[in-house]
C-alpha cells in the first residue's frame, strides 16, 4: 500500500473531517503513469471524498497530493493537470457539444483555430464527430458520458477522474462501455483514476484496485489479487460471492465445520476466518486432501454455470452446467489448499 | 481544517455587511423615529438614539389605527379564507379533472393576475354601487376573492400537479367520486399548500391600497389608507407615522420571520413560471 | 367492431362522466366571476374610454354617456391638456427602465453572493427580502423621512467625515435628458436604430451572420432618420418638453430597496437549482466565477430572468401606492398614468378619460404579458 519512487500520483497521510464525521482515515496509496486504478467501496465509504481532492474540489484536513513530485495540495482545481468525468456528467446544459467540449479550452484563452482542431479531434477520438451542434439534452445517456469524457481530455491532463461513470447508463450498455473505457486508456496511456461501488465493473477495467470501507483503504492490488486474495471478511464479501468459516488452528492446519482442512500458509491467529471462492471448489471424485463429503441442498442455474449449495457448512460452489446434478445428490468437494486465504480481522 | 482564506472571501463578507447594514437602515430609522418624543426630532439628528425612550408613540398611532386595523382583520380573514378555498377547488379540477379547453381556461384566468387592476376600477366601482356593496367591506372582500382566483388556482394547481394519478385511480377503482377524492385524498393532503396561500393572500390583502382607498367609506378603511392618512396629515409629527408604519408592517413581517420558508414559495409560485 | 359492454364498465363511464360534470360545475362559478370582473370589465371600461362620461352629474345614477370615438386617446397624446399625462408617461418609462435594471442587477448581486453559501446565508436572506413583505404604503411613510431633505440619507456622508448632500430628492424640479414631444417619432426611431447596433455588435463574434441581418437595418434607420428625420410628421403642434424628473429618483430607490430580494429570492431558487457537479466542471475547466455566471449559469436561469422582467414592469405600470405614500397624489413631477388615472377619475369625475388612461396602462401590459401567456401554455401544452 506504500507508495514507490516510480508513482506519480502520491496520496500522503490524508484524513479528512467533516465536523465530527471522519470521511478519510490517513490514506497513503500511490498511482502509477498510465494506470487504470480504481477506488473500489461501499456507499459512504470516503472514495469520492478521496477523489474529489486528488481533483482540488476539496481540501484534506491534513495530509499532502503529490504529483510528478510536486505538492499539490494547496493548487486551486484548474491548476492541476487533473480533469473530471461527474457522475451526473455535468454537461452545460446551455452549450452545444463543440461549446461545452470547448469550454476549459476558452477558458485558458486559446487559440480560435487551436480550440477548433482540439475540439474536433477529440470528439471525432470518441466518434461524437456529428454530434458536434447538438445540445446535451439531444443526447442519449451512453453519447452524454462520451461528451463528459470529451470535456475532461480535451484539456489533455495527467490524470482524468471518474466519478462512478456507468450509474447513469442501463445494465446492457455498461458491459459495453466498461470495454470501451478500458480500451480508450490502453489507447491514450492516461492515468485513470476510477471510483465505484460495483466490483464487477472494477474487476473489469481496472490495472489495480484500492477497496474501501469507513474511509480506509482495506486493501490495494490487481483485481486478481484483490479477488482472490481478499485481506479481510470485507473485501471477502465485498468483491462478489465467498464462502467464509470459522476456523481454529491446529496442527498442520485449521479446524472447521467441514472438517480439518490443510493451509499453505499458517495462520498468525488461534481463532479467525478463511475464505474460499466458490469456483475454486472442486467436485468430483474423492481426493487426496481437503476433501468433503457434502449433499447438494440447492441449485441455481446462472447461465453458463450452477451454483450449488451443500451442506455441511451451507457451502456455495460454482461449478459447469454440463455437469448434472440434483438435490440430494452425494458429492465430494475438494478445497485446494492454495485457494484457501486466511483473513484478518475486519477493521 | 484547513480553508482557503483569499481576499475574495473577505471580500463578499465584507459586501454582504455594508449591503445588510444598507438594507437595515430604513427600519432603524423607522424605530429610533417612533420611539422619540415629538420634541426631540429633528432632521439633523434624524440617525441618533433616542434621550428618552417614548413607547406611547405606539399607544397613540393604535388608538388612531385601530378601527382600520380591525377592519383589515375582518377583510383579510374573510376574503382569505373564501379565495383559498375556492382557489384549492379549481386547482384540483385544472389539474386533476382536464377536460377539453381547461389549459385556455387556466391561461385566460391567469390573465387576470398580470392586468394593471385600474382598468377594470371603473366597472367594478359602478357594479358595487349598483349591487348596493359599494362603500362597505363586503365589496372589498367580493373584489379581494374574485381578482384572487387567478393566484390561488395557480398555486394549487401546481400544488396538485405534485400528487400522482395513480392516487386519483385508486381511489377511483375503491368507488371515490369527484368530491369524495377531494374531500378524502386531495384536502388532507393540501394543508402546506393551504399555507401557502392563505400566507400569500393574507400579505396581498392586508397591504393592498388601491381597492382600500377608491372602494371604502372612511369609517370601513382598511389599515393601508389608515396609514396613509395618518402619514399624510402635515400637522402630525413624524414619531407618530412611523410607529403607526410598525403597526401596519408587524402582521406581514411576523408571517415573514416566522414562516418564511412558505412566504418565499408563495413568492415564486407568484411569479408563474410553472 | 365494438365488443359487448361489461355492466360494470357501462356504470363506470356513467360515473366518470357525472364527475366530469360536477368538475366543470365546480370551476364554473369560478369562471363566470373571471368572465365578467376581468373580460367584461376591461370591455367595458374600453367602452367607457370612447364615451364622453363626466362632469358635474357623472356620479348620477344612470349618467349620460355618448359615443365620442377616440376622442378621448387623441386629447391624451395630442391635446393642449394631455401635457401632464405625456409626462406622466415618460415618467412611467423611466420609472420601468431604472427599476429593471437596478431591482435585477442588485438581486443578482445579492442572490450571487449568497450562493456561495456564505456563513448567515439565512440571515442575509432575511435581510433583503423583509422589505418584500411590506406595503407600499408603509415603505413609501418610511422613505419619505428617509429622503427628508435636511435629513435622512442626504446627512448619513457627515458620519463618515463627507459634507451632506444637498439633494432635494422628492421636492426636486430639475429634469434632465429632456426632449421635444414633437420630435417622438425621430427619437424612436434613433432608438430603434441604437438598440440594432448595439445587439448586433454584440453577435458580431459569435454569428457574424445574424449580426449584419441586425446591423445594417440599424445603421439605415438611424441614417435615414438623420438625413430625411425633418420629413417625419411631428407629434404635437407645439413644443412641449419633456424628460426624466429627478423627483422620481428617490421613488426609484426606495422601490428597487423593496425589490431587489425579491429578484434575489428568484435567482436564488434558479442558482441553487444547478448542480453543484455543473459549478465543479465549469470551475475545473478553469473558469473564474464570474465567467461561471456569464456562460453557464445566467443563460440556465433565463426563464427566471423573463419572469422577473414581466412582473417588474407589471409592478412599476400601476404604481400607484408607492407614490402617493411618497409624494402624495398631486405632486406633478412624481405624477404616473396610474395615479393620474385615479386623480382624473375619482376626483375630477372624469371617468372616461380615466378609462382611456387605464386601457392605454392595459395595452402596455398586454404587449408583454400576452406572448408570456401564449408561450407558457405552450409549453404546458407540450409536457
Amino acid at each position: 500500500m506504500n507508495s514507490t519512487q516510480n508513482d506519480n500520483l502520491i496520496i500522503n497521510n490524508v484524513t479528512k473531517t467533516f465536523g465530527d464525521f471522519i470521511a478519510l482515515k490517513d490514506i497513503g496509496l500511490g498511482v502509477r503513469q498510465g494506470e487504470f486504478f480504481t477506488l473500489l467501496g461501499p456507499s459512504g465509504c470516503g472514495k469520492t471524498t478521496l477523489l474529489r481532492i486528488i481533483a482540488g474540489l476539496e481540501l484534506p484536513s491534513s495530509g499532502t497530493v503529490t504529483l510528478r513530485g510536486q505538492d499539490i495540495t494547496m493548487q486551486p482545481a484548474a491548476k492541476r493537470q487533473v480533469n473530471t468525468v461527474f457522475q451526473s456528467y455535468a454537461l452545460f446544459p446551455n452549450l452545444t457539444i463543440f461549446e461545452n467540449v470547448a469550454f476549459g479550452l476558452r477558458s485558458r484563452k486559446f487559440a480560435e483555430d487551436v480550440i477548433r482542431k482540439k475540439v474536433n479531434a477529440t470528439l471525432e477520438m470518441l466518434e461524437m464527430g456529428e454530434m458536434q451542434q447538438r445540445i446535451p439534452d439531444q443526447l442519449s445517456g451512453g453519447q452524454k458520458q462520451r461528451v463528459a469524457i470529451a470535456r475532461a481530455l480535451v484539456n489533455e491532463p495527467d490524470i482524468l477522474l471518474l466519478d462512478e461513470p456507468m450509474s447513469a447508463l442501463d445494465a446492457k450498455l455498461r458491459v459495453q462501455v466498461q470495454e470501451e473505457l478500458r480500451k480508450l486508456q490502453r489507447k491514450l496511456g492516461t492515468t485513470f483514476i476510477m471510483v465505484t461501488h460495483d466490483q464487477s465493473e472494477a474487476l473489469v477495467c481496472s490495472d489495480r484496485i484500492a477497496v474501501m470501507n469507513h474511509g480506509e483503504v482495506i486493501q490495494c492490488g490487481t483485481p486478481e489479487d484483490v479477488y482472490d486474495y481478499p485481506r479481510n471478511p470485507f473485501v471477502a464479501r465485498f468483491l462478489g460471492a465467498a464462502n467464509l468459516f470459522k476456523a481454529k488452528r491446529v496442527n498442520g492446519g485449521v479446524e472447521t465445520e467441514i472438517g480439518t482442512l490443510q493451509l499453505n500458509k499458517q495462520p498468525d491467529w488461534q481463532e479467525g476466518l478463511i475464505a474460499i471462492r466458490p469456483e475454486w471448489i472442486k467436485v468430483g471424485k474423492k481426493p487426496a486432501i481437503n476433501g468433503v463429503h457434502a449433499t447438494v441442498q440447492d441449485i441455481v442455474y446462472r447461465g453458463t454455470d450452477f451454483d450449488l449449495t451443500v451442506t455441511p457448512g451451507h457451502l456455495r460452489v460454482r461449478t459447469n452446467s454440463f455437469k448434472n446434478f440434483a438435490v440430494g445428490d452425494q458429492v465430494w468437494l475438494e478445497l485446494p489448499p492454495p485457494e484457501l486465504v486466511v483473513l484478518e480481522e475486519d477493521r | 481544517m484547513r480553508r482557503r482564506i483569499t481576499p475574495a472571501t473577505i471580500g463578499l463578507y465584507l459586501l454582504l455587511v455594508l449591503l445588510a447594514v444598507a438594507y437595515l437602515m430604513p427600519a432603524y430609522l423607522t424605530f429610533v423615529t417612533a420611539l422619540k418624543f415629538p420634541a426631540d426630532i429633528s432632521l439633523p439628528q434624524s440617525w441618533e438614539f433616542p434621550k428618552d425612550v417614548n413607547y406611547s408613540s405606539f399607544s397613540e398611532a393604535f388608538a388612531l389605527l385601530k378601527g382600520n386595523i380591525a377592519n383589515s382583520v375582518i377583510l383579510v380573514v374573510a376574503a382569505t379564507l373564501l379565495s383559498t378555498v375556492l382557489g384549492s377547488l379549481n386547482g384540483y379540477v385544472f389539474s386533476k379533472w382536464k377536460f377539453p379547453g381547461s389549459e385556455i381556461i387556466f391561461t385566460l384566468f391567469l390573465f387576470g393576475m398580470f392586468i394593471p387592476y385600474q382598468v377594470i376600477l371603473i366597472p367594478l366601482f359602478q357594479t358595487l354601487r349598483a349591487m348596493n356593496l359599494y362603500g362597505g367591506l363586503p365589496g372589498l372582500i367580493l373584489a379581494h376573492v374574485v381578482y384572487g382566483l387567478p393566484i390561488t388556482s395557480l398555486i394549487f394547481r401546481n400544488f396538485y400537479a405534485q400528487i400522482p394519478d395513480s392516487l386519483m385511480e385508486s381511489a377511483t377503482l375503491d368507488g371515490a367520486r369527484f368530491f369524495s377524492i377531494y374531500t378524502r385524498i386531495i384536502f388532507p393532503l393540501s394543508i402546506p399548500g393551504f399555507v401557502v396561500t392563505s400566507l400569500w393572500q393574507f400579505t396581498q390583502i392586508w397591504n393592498e391600497f388601491l381597492w382600500g382607498i377608491c372602494l371604502t367609506r372612511h369609517a370601513d378603511n382598511p389599515i393601508t389608507v389608515g396609514l396613509a392618512q395618518l402619514a399624510g396629515g402635515q400637522a402630525v409629527s413624524w414619531n407618530l407615522p412611523m410607529a403607526g408604519s410598525i403597526l401596519a408592517a408587524l402582521p406581514v413581517l411576523l408571517i415573514y420571520i416566522v414562516l418564511g420558508r412558505y412566504f418565499i414559495r408563495g413568492l415564486l409560485a407568484g411569479s408563474v413560471k410553472e | 367492431m365494438p365488443g359487448p359492454v361489461m355492466p360494470d364498465q357501462a356504470i363506470g363511464t356513467s360515473m366518470r362522466n357525472k364527475d366530469r360534470i360536477s368538475a366543470f360545475l365546480t370551476l364554473l362559478p369560478s369562471i363566470i366571476l373571471i368572465g365578467i370582473f376581468v373580460y367584461g370589465f376591461i370591455g367595458n371600461t374600453f367602452w367607457i374610454s370612447l364615451s364622453d362620461w363626466g362632469g358635474a352629474a357623472a356620479l348620477a345614477e344612470n349618467p349620460v354617456k355618448s359615443y365620442v370615438g377616440f376622442a378621448n386617446y387623441l386629447d391624451l397624446f395630442t391635446g393642449f391638456l394631455g401635457g401632464g399625462f405625456r409626462q406622466d408617461l415618460v415618467n412611467a418609462v423611466f420609472y420601468s427602465v431604472m427599476l429593471l435594471a437596478g431591482a435585477i442587477g442588485i438581486g443578482l448581486i445579492l442572490a450571487m453572493l449568497l450562493d456561495n453559501k456564505p456563513r448567515g446565508e439565512s440571515f442575509f436572506r432575511t435581510v433583503f427580502l423583509y422589505p418584500m413583505s411590506l406595503s407600499f404604503i408603509v415603505t413609501g411613510t418610511i422613505w419619505r423621512w428617509m429622503l427628508a431633505p435636511q435629513g435622512g440619507v442626504n446627512i448619513l456622508p457627515t458620519y463618515v467625515g463627507l459634507p451632506p448632500l444637498r439633494f432635494p430628492w422628492l421636492s426636486s424640479t430639475d429634469a434632465i435628458l429632456l426632449f421635444n414631444w414633437q420630435n417622438l417619432l425621430p427619437i424612436a426611431l434613433y432608438l430603434v436604430s441604437l438598440v440594432l447596433i448595439i445587439w448586433g455588435l454584440w453577435r458580431l463574434k459569435n454569428n457574424p451572420a445574424k449580426a449584419l441581418v441586425l446591423l445594417i437595418p440599424g445603421v439605415v434607420v438611424g441614417g435615414s432618420v438623420w438625413l430625411w428625420g425633418d420629413l417625419l410628421p411631428q407629434a404635437l403642434f407645439m413644443e412641449e418638453i419633456h424628460g426624466f424628473n429627478t423627483a422620481t429618483f428617490g421613488i426609484i430607490m426606495a422601490t428597487i430597496w423593496q425589490y431587489s430580494g425579491y429578484t434575489m429570492a428568484l435567482y436564488l431558487a434558479g442558482f441553487t437549482g444547478i448542480s453543484q457537479d455543473l459549478r465543479d466542471a465549469a470551475m475545473l475547466d478553469g473558469a473564474s466565477t464570474a465567467k461561471y455566471y456569464r456562460y453557464i449559469a445566467l443563460p440556465m436561469v433565463k426563464p427566471i430572468t423573463i419572469s422577473a422582467i414581466i412582473i417588474l414592469s407589471h409592478i412599476s405600470l400601476k404604481m400607484f401606492d408607492l407614490i402617493f405614500a411618497m409624494t402624495g397624489p398631486d405632486n406633478g413631477q412624481t405624477g404616473h398614468p396610474a395615479l393620474n388615472m385615479y386623480l382624473t377619475t375619482f376626483r375630477a369625475n372624469d371617468f372616461a378619460r380615466g378609462a382611456a388612461i387605464a386601457i392605454i396602462l392595459f395595452i402596455i401590459a398586454a404587449t408583454f404579458i400576452i406572448p408570456y401567456m401564449i408561450s407558457s401554455y405552450r409549453q404546458r401544452r407540450s409536457r
